[in-house]
Order: structure tokens, then sequence, then C-alpha cells
């Protein structure tokens, strides 16, 4: 108590001042991100388990149009990529009609080469003895 | 060379009951040392007497004397009120007074002063732990190259050589205690032998020990030797050194373990004496800075800014986590994205491998929209009925319709609910 009293006004004053933040803003924080960390690697470890890809497991690189048409093509016939509305992209794939599961494996891994979703809709007609299928791409980084 | 002219220190020291006198021949080669006269204490005259001899023999002369005395400290500031001696730039050493009486004197040293002339040069920062064995006492210092921390004297009288390792040890431990460094060598300076006391120093510490032996009159020819190392003395006022020294003479082998007698005392040590006045370390001047005392460390601009360090350390840490938690925030969204959209892939993947499993060779797809929720096919049947019954294992319930073709060909369309 003694010490106590030596300690000057202002001094004590920071260190209240200190203490409340500490508790109300900082513990909080960190209590926050450890949380939102662990949850971070059990997300990580469930997405290990939808990765079915047997190359190398790349890491998710940004969407790019060129890139992942030069992508896209090493698989199938004609791949074409336009830019639409609210930063989307439509994507048409003309393939063999015999590349059916090649197109459905692709499917399985674009969400894990690139940084995009595709809207829940895939549009399927047959051109030229070839299949033609259109989707809708949107990149979320 | 006339005696007029040399140069000669006169040392004496009392152990016990006997007081202990020699003179050396100063050169610039080093000191001549003379042979040590013996004066029991009840010869107290004669022995004064001879020093005077020594004197008039002998005009340019330093009389040199150790103080053996246990309460001897290393402060940081000189006490007027007491005897003391500056040792080291901010280390003094200080003791209730020069107890010489009438004995002829003119430098008086501290042991730890003599410790500190011949330790000085190996001094790093790395803490050492600087002992002097002296008249049974320990004279402890730990020091670093910029000052002396901190002193013991230990008596040892009566004790084992065990007991004093232990000792030892103990004000190690004392000193850790206060500081939180621990010294990991240690240099000892013995004025009698004592192989014995160095095993057990050395088994018990588990230290590295570089020990040197050398006579208390020897230490003190040499403390005599020049001015500055005659500035360690508790008496201030002495003829200067320098001017005087000016003898030559052949280099002689000095005696440096030179130990004629052993040394028997009946001084009551006491234990380990702790200093008083501790070196103000760091945790000192910190609490000098959070103080509100205008004595304290710190002018009252550094008090302030001192004082708001606490807040500081709180930001730094809050804005540490509050980065962390917006970038996993960002992190955990992309994530939770990415398995989302997974998800959604592989679901339509699935979709489009069991429509077109379905069909096999059933049928040939025209055009089709298929999604995780529903789908909607149209295309060639070819068997209507196994088409039929594949899709409704597919999507039960689904509406399966045919409609005939010009070409004698069947158009399906399949819708799930």
């Amino acid at each position: 108590m003694k010490k106590l009293k030596t300690i000057s006004l202002m001094t004590k004053i920071w260190f209240v001042v200190s203490l409340l933040i500490l508790l109300l803003w900082v513990i909080p924080t960190m209590v926050s991100f450890y949380k939102k960390q662990k949850i971070y690697d059990a997300k990580v470890e469930e997405l290990k388990v939808l990765d079915k890809r047997d190359a190398v497991h790349s890491e998710t690189k940004p969407f790019h149009a060129g890139m992942f048409k030069k992508d896209a093509e090493r698989y199938f016939s004609s791949v074409a990529v336009d830019s639409i509305a609210n930063n989307e992209y439509e994507v048409e794939i003309v393939m063999d009609k015999s590349k059916i599961s090649t197109f459905n494996s692709f499917l399985k891994k674009i969400s894990l080469d690139y940084a995009i979703s595709i809207e829940d809709t895939l549009l399927f007609k047959e051109i030229n003895d070839s299949m033609s299928v259109k989707m809708v791409l949107k990149p979320y980084l | 060379m006339n005696n007029k002219h040399k140069y000669v220190t006169i040392t004496h020291y009392k152990e016990r009951e006997f007081y202990f006198l020699n003179y050396a021949i100063q050169t610039t080669d080093g000191f001549i040392s003379k042979e040590i006269e013996q004066f029991h204490e009840t010869d107290r005259e004669k022995f004064i007497e001879r020093i005077r001899e020594l004197q008039e023999e002998f005009p340019n002369n330093q009389v040199i004397s150790i103080s053996l005395l246990a309460n001897q400290t290393i402060h940081q500031e000189e006490d007027r009120n007491r005897a003391s001696a500056e040792i080291f730039p901010h280390n003094f050493v200080v003791q209730d007074k020069i107890d010489v009486g009438d004995i002829p004197t003119t430098l008086y040293f501290s042991p730890f002063a003599i410790l500190y002339q011949q330790y000085k040069d190996g001094l790093s920062d790395d803490l050492k732990l600087i002992i002097g064995y002296f008249d049974r006492k320990l004279f402890m210092m730990f020091a670093t190259i910029d000052k002396i921390h901190q002193s013991w004297t230990i008596g040892t009288r009566g004790l084992s050589e065990k007991q004093i390792a232990d000792r030892v040890y103990k004000s190690m431990q004392a000193y850790y205690k206060i500081s939180y460094s621990f010294a990991d060598h240690l240099d000892m300076l013995v004025s009698d032998e004592s192989p014995k006391l160095l095993k057990v120093l050395r088994e018990e510490l588990s230290l590295h020990i570089d020990l040197t032996q050398n006579s208390i009159h020897n230490l003190l020819h040499d403390m005599g030797s020049s001015d500055e190392k005659a500035h360690n003395s508790y008496i201030k006022t002495f003829k200067k050194i320098e001017s005087i020294k000016n003898v030559s003479e052949p280099k002689l082998d000095v005696d440096k373990d030179d130990f004629e007698r052993k040394h028997v005392l009946d001084d009551k040590l006491d234990d380990i004496t702790l200093l008083k006045n501790k070196d103000k370390g760091f945790m000192e001047k910190v609490k000098g800075m959070f103080s509100s005392s205008p004595s304290t460390e710190g002018g009252f601009l550094s008090r302030s800014l001192t004082s708001t360090l606490p807040l500081i350390a709180v930001f730094a840490m809050g804005g540490f986590f509050y980065v962390q938690n917006q970038e996993i925030t960002n992190k955990l969204f992309l994530k939770d994205t990415q398995i989302l959209a997974q998800h959604t892939n592989i679901e339509l993947a699935k979709v489009s491998d069991n429509v077109f499993s379905a069909m096999g060779k059933n049928a040939e797809l025209k055009k089709a929209t298929l999604s995780t929720k529903n789908i909607d096919i149209k295309g060639i049947v070819w068997g209507i009925e196994p088409l039929k019954n594949s899709l409704n294992e597919i999507y039960s319930n689904g509406k399966f319709d045919i409609k005939p073709l010009e070409n004698f060909m069947t158009e399906f369309t399949f819708k799930s609910k």
C-alpha cells in the first residue's frame, strides 16, 4: 500500500485506462482471433477431404480469364470466357460427347485451382455432334 | 643509486596478534621486495619505529596498508561521512573509518580496490564473480566491464572448505534473486595457498575458476607503484608517485608466491554480509520512472511518458490481435466460400454424371439445364422405359414426356420436381 501511494495519479489513471482497454477490447479480440484460428484450421482440414485432385495440390490462384481459358483448353476442344455483369464470367466449353466425364472431373477441381464459385446451373446443348456447356463463374478474390 | 632517490613502498598489515612489515624498491621494471619482518603486537612501538627508520632511509616512500575489516561495502556514490575510495568510475568502496591508529600509513587499500586493479582488464559484459581470499575472509564482487554490481564479504573462520563453497554458492544464489543474473566465470585471488578450497569450490560450483596467488605485501607494493592505482586508496592525500618514480634498476624476478607464514586469526567472522546500499539496477530505475517522488529517476516529462507505457503496450497488443483477427476473418470467409463452391461443384458434377449415366445408350442429350436442385433435359430416346426408370431412380416423381418426331425418332423431356 505504501508503494502504491508513491505512484503518481496520472500513472494510476493510465493504468486503469489500460486495464479497461485490455479487458474490453484486447482480450475479446484475442479470444475471437484464437477461436477463428481454430475454425480456420478445421476448414482447411475439411477442404483437404474435399480435394480429390490427383496432381500436385497447387495453391488456389486468383481467377484470371486468360489463364483459366488456357488451362481449360488443355482438356476441351474450345473454351470461351466472356466477362458479363457483376464481375462474373460466362464460360462456354465445347467438347466431344465422350469427354463428359473429363468435364465432370474438371468441374470438381476448378474451385480448388481458382478462387471462383460456379453458379448452380449448367446449360448443356448439342452442337454439331459435340456438347456445349455454359456456366457462369464468379471470382471471390 | 642514492637511497634518497629511490622510490620505496613500505607495506604493513596486521593479522591476529602479529604485524607484518615489508618494503620494496620500485623501479620502472617492477619492484624488488625485501625480507618480511614480523612483530608481535606487544612490540608495536618497535614496529612503528622500524617503519620510521625505513621512511628516513628512503625519503621517497609510500607506507601502504590494507584494510581487512569485514564491513567494507561497494556503493554507487561517495560517502563523505565515511572512509571511501573510488575504485571504478561509479563505484566507491566504503567503510566506517580509516583504522590505522598511530601507525604511519600514506596509502590504505580495500581488498576490493586490489581485486579491481588485478582483474579490471579481464572484465567484459559477462557477469564475473571475483573473489579475494584475504585474512580468511572472502571478499566477493560481481562485476562487468562497466561497473561492480554487488559486493559481499564472507567470513570463513571455523568453516570447512565445503561450507565455504556452500556460502559462495548461496551468495551467488542471493545475487541471482536480486539481479536475475548468474556469474558463469569466477576469478579468485588468494593470499594463502589453499588448494583444497579451490578444489572444493570447483566441485561445488561447477564453474571455471581462474586462480591467482600472491602475498598481501606484493599486492600492496603493486598498488603503490603508480598514481593510477594509488588513486584507489582510502587516504586521498598522498604524494604523487609518477614524479618520484624514476629509478631504474636491473629487472629482477619478483617472488610472487611469497607465503611465509600460516595465518591464524581470531577475528569473529560474520556470516554473509549483504550490502545495504544496493546497486540501483534496472528495476529500480523503472520504479523511479513510475514514482511520483521528485527524488526518483527521471523528470516529470519522462515520468509522464513512461507512465503511458502500459497503455502503449496494451494498444500495441490490441492492435496486433485486431489485425490478426481481421486477417483470419478474411481467410475464414475465403475458405468458407471455397468450401461452399467446392461442395456445389461436386454436387453439379454428380448430377451431370448421374444424368448421363441414366441416359446411357438409351438416349442422346440435345439440351439440358442441370442444377443441384432440379434438372430439365431434352433429347432423343431409343429405350423409353429403361430411360424413364433410370431417371425416376434419380429424381422420383419427375415429369417424363415423350413426343414422336417426323423422322421416326422419339423426343423425350424430363423435369424433376
